[in-house]
């Protein structure tokens, strides 16, 4: 499982869960740069990770990535 | 002794004559004893608090570095306990026991010390910071005793961090003109919002309150209306002084209000409504909450919203109408997580500009309806100010004096004004506009606020504020 990979598949998953056609994730990419990206929607979206990847985050891990790459990180982790 | 008495300006000037031109050492101590001084003046049982406080976290602090972060969860504990037992334990014992005396039971009814609900929070937050590995603590007792005793955020916020705050004091931070400029320019804008706007929409607003069933529909709903611009020229004064008396030391504190009462949705309104304090609820609250509640899905982000905003209404004070103010936003925040798809469908359909016009009548109305709880000293008060309010009667308008009538016009007229040049300053634009202008008009600027404060400000005994009662 590639880097490129998983940023596809997110920004998928963004778009549906967001109900936002237009997002197209980077690596650089932080809730600043999505309107619908808050603390509310952030947790429906580690909800939807954790089942597409059959992976379970801790709390801490959830609050601290700084951007999307840092959540790619995170997932290649538990996947390896 | 509060920001707007006479004392305390007095005491900032000669401060800060006496702070800028010390060494850095001297100036950290300086800072620690201004703060206890300045707890001290309102009691020396508020500064015994206060210091107590600070050892207290520190030794926490100490014994999780030094055996195990547990000492920081149970530092964590300790200090909501002492907020609960200090704060709530009368009001929770008369709900078992509603006929008690409050003479009968010293032992359950504590004097609550001067500024706790503000500085025990900080303290929560940076034992959470530190047991999450977000922020390491440093060895410098100095540096963690100017963040506790930081007089300018002792009263009322910002509830500002120590991971942003003690970072600063590294800095060095040495006396600059510029500094000084601004934050005198920011001490006197937030001292004519409080002295001039907020206290004088408050004589009305108590006129009312106090006799609600006197006043005409109109009168008490106008009364909510001039509260809630009361609450934010009171509020939002304090912010501007407190921002400005750092400011002058060289040290940045976080905004608390980004046009409020523009919000354009209820979760809006709280990005920009005690921004310091809903981050902070939710950066350690929510997060946690909807975390352990995820699989719940939306109804998980719900019930983490609910429980959210009932500790909010419960740190904001003791009484159910604060606590019936906290659930009725969190039950606001509730029903735009629940339609939010819809809603997205519905602003697609009306346009933009249309429905953040809706959305802003709306969120104001909903703010409104939530103040009528938050300024009522009871629940029985507050249906008595729906009642009056939709019984749509003709009673009194107004006090028959011209002192009445007068405060009522200018009032108004500064309310408009004041939300008017609010809505222009997106992104603080009206500060940044007057620190691209020459001395001159920002002298110019200056006088006037002063000129203002010194003859339309209400100089009320005792000179409190609104949110220092929480």
């Amino acid at each position: 499982m590639s880097e490129t990979l998983v940023l596809e598949e997110l920004s998928v998953l963004f778009k549906d869960v967001l109900d936002n056609g237009d997002i197209s994730l980077l690596s650089s990419t932080t809730a600043e740069d999505i309107d619908e990206w808050d603390s509310i929607t952030h947790m429906m979206l580690v909800v939807e990770i954790e089942k597409k990847y059959a992976i379970k985050f801790t709390a801490s891990e959830t609050r601290g990535w700084n951007n999307v790459g840092e959540l790619v990180k995170s997932i290649l982790q538990k996947k390896s | 002794m509060f920001f707007n008495s006479l004392l305390f300006v007095a005491s900032l000037i000669v401060f800060n004559l006496l702070y800028h031109f010390q060494g850095q050492l001297l100036k950290r101590w300086l800072l620690i004893i201004a703060g206890i001084g300045f707890a001290w003046s309102f009691s020396g049982y508020d500064a015994f608090f206060l210091v107590a406080a600070f050892l207290l976290n520190q030794a926490f602090i100490l014994l999780g570095a030094s055996f195990s972060k547990k000492w920081l969860t149970v530092g964590i504990v300790a200090n909501i306990l002492a907020l609960f037992v200090w704060k709530y334990s009368w009001f929770t014992y008369t709900i078992f026991a509603p006929e008690a005396d409050k003479l009968s039971h010293p032992w359950l009814n504590f004097v609550v010390p001067v500024g706790i609900s503000y500085y025990v929070f900080r303290a929560i937050g940076n034992l959470i910071d530190i047991r999450n590995g977000v922020y390491k603590p440093e060895n410098s007792w100095l540096n963690a005793a100017v963040y506790f005793f930081y007089f300018p955020i002792f009263l009322q916020g910002p509830v500002e961090r120590a991971r942003t705050f003690i970072p600063q004091l590294n800095e060095n931070a040495v006396f600059s003109w510029a500094n000084l400029q601004k934050g005198i320019e920011y001490f006197l804008s937030g001292l004519f919002l409080k002295v001039v706007i907020a206290d004088r929409l408050g004589v009305f607003v108590n006129d009312v309150f106090g006799s609600v069933e006197d006043y005409s529909s109109g009168a008490v709903f106008l009364s909510v209306v001039f509260y809630a611009v009361q609450l934010f020229a009171d509020f939002g004064g304090y912010t501007r002084m407190a921002i400005g008396i750092s400011t002058c030391f060289g040290i940045r504190l976080m905004a608390n209000f980004n046009r409020p009462y523009f919000a354009t949705s209820i979760t809006d309104f709280w990005r920009r409504w005690h921004i310091s304090f809903s981050s902070w609820l939710n950066e350690y609250l929510y997060s946690s909450l909807s975390f352990s509640f995820r699989n719940l899905q939306q109804m998980g982000a719900v019930l983490a919203v609910i429980l959210t905003f009932l500790v909010s209404g419960i740190w904001h004070g003791v009484g159910v109408p604060f606590i019936i103010w906290g659930l009725w936003h969190g039950i606001g925040l509730s029903v735009e997580i629940l339609s939010r798809k819809k809603r997205k469908k519905w602003a697609n359909k009306f346009g933009k500009k249309t429905w953040n016009f809706l959305g802003g009548v709306t969120t104001i109305l909903f703010v409104l309806a939530g103040y009528v709880f938050f300024r009522s000293e009871s629940l029985a008060k507050a249906v008595q100010v729906y009642r009056q309010i939709f019984s749509f009667s003709s009673g009194k308008f107004i006090g028959d004096d011209f002192d009445a009538r007068f405060n009522l016009a200018t009032g108004a007229l500064l309310a408009i004004l004041f939300l008017i040049s609010d809505y222009f300053n997106d992104k603080n634009k009206l500060q940044l506009y007057l620190e691209s202008r020459v001395f001159t008009k920002r002298l110019a600027w200056c006088l006037i606020l002063l000129l203002g404060i010194v003859f339309f400000g209400m100089y009320l005994v005792p000179a409190t504020f609104l949110y220092f009662q929480f």
